[in-house]
């Protein structure tokens, strides 16, 4: 097989990724949000479990109210989605609680803020929020526990990537001791 | 603004939603830097002042040199994450605001501060 010598459109998408805090106050098309959260539910789940559930708001006194309690959101965006683990779902056969699906959140986060980008939209995932406070504006059940607030828009500057830490730094081939750089 | 330059000025209750929410905000940060990074705290304040400049811009703030600090709050705060000398930055910030609202006529020589 001969592999090709430009990266494909969407090896692009996952380079070309960074955070966008910043958006226009233009809303989501309906079909745009319907792919993004589409992408975003395709996302890896151990054991196919799928303890997640995902909240997508749009209705501006919500997303006020979300802003004000989430410190981690810089500026207003048209739409944020709200991650959740859905510990019901997250119950070994022991009873134990099981929160490798906590991973499978990030997947499916990840899958849409991708998603976001390849539309030409942007967002930034946020942790820095009051969970409890999050749990009581949208009316989230006790096992529903809010993970990540991903805000999503169009947007308001152009994108740029923050300087990332050498391959060679984070990356080893075999094992952790072996520093040949060949394969970097 | 509005076609024409004129700049549409938002109401009272505009206003008044904005500060609630902005107080909201700040105590919001306050609890959570008790479980958050130490280093967030400076950043949670700078924030903080970037959001009051944004409310007093919407009530009519109109001060070159304020808007030049607050777009350099933006851009610390929207751009891309680097590793910035925050205490140094933070002492030019401070130096540029000292100037600005030494010739500004955002202070009024009326009366003093009440609390």
């Amino acid at each position: 097989m001969t592999l090709p010598d430009q990266p494909s459109d969407f090896m692009r998408v996952l380079l070309g990724r960074s955070a966008v805090r910043d958006f226009t106050p233009e809303a989501i098309d309906p079909e745009v949000l319907r792919r993004l959260l589409d992408a975003m539910i395709a996302a890896p789940s151990a054991g196919n479990v799928q303890a997640w559930a995902f909240v997508a708001v749009q209705d501006p006194r919500t997303l006020k109210l979300l802003r004000a309690f989430a410190p981690g959101i810089i500026q207003p965006a048209p739409l944020i989605v709200a991650a959740c683990f859905d510990r019901s779902r997250a119950v070994k056969d022991d009873g134990e609680f099981w929160d490798e699906g906590l991973l499978c959140v990030a997947m499916a986060v990840e899958n849409l803020l991708l998603a976001a980008h390849s539309e030409g939209l942007g967002g930034c995932p946020v942790a820095s929020f009051r969970r409890d406070s999050v749990q009581e504006i949208l009316e989230l059940p006790k096992h529903l526990e809010p993970i990540i607030l991903a805000s999503i828009g169009h947007p308001a500057r152009p994108l740029a990537s923050p300087p990332r830490r050498d391959r060679s730094e984070v990356i080893r081939h075999e094992t952790w001791g072996n520093r040949d750089a060949a394969h970097n | 603004m509005k076609p024409g330059g004129t700049v549409t000025q938002p109401t009272t209750e505009e206003v008044t939603e904005e500060l609630v929410l902005l107080a909201t905000h700040l105590l919001n940060c306050a609890r959570g830097l008790f479980n958050e990074p130490q280093a967030y705290g400076p950043i949670r304040c700078l924030d903080a002042a970037r959001r009051t400049f944004i409310i007093a811009e919407k009530a009519g703030l109109r001060d070159e040199r304020l808007a030049d600090i607050r777009a350099r709050l933006d851009d610390f705060m929207c751009g891309p994450m680097e590793y910035h000398d925050l205490s140094d930055f933070l002492d030019e910030l401070c130096a540029a605001l000292l100037t600005a609202l030494k010739g500004s006529d955002v202070l009024s020589s009326a009366g003093g501060e009440r609390g």
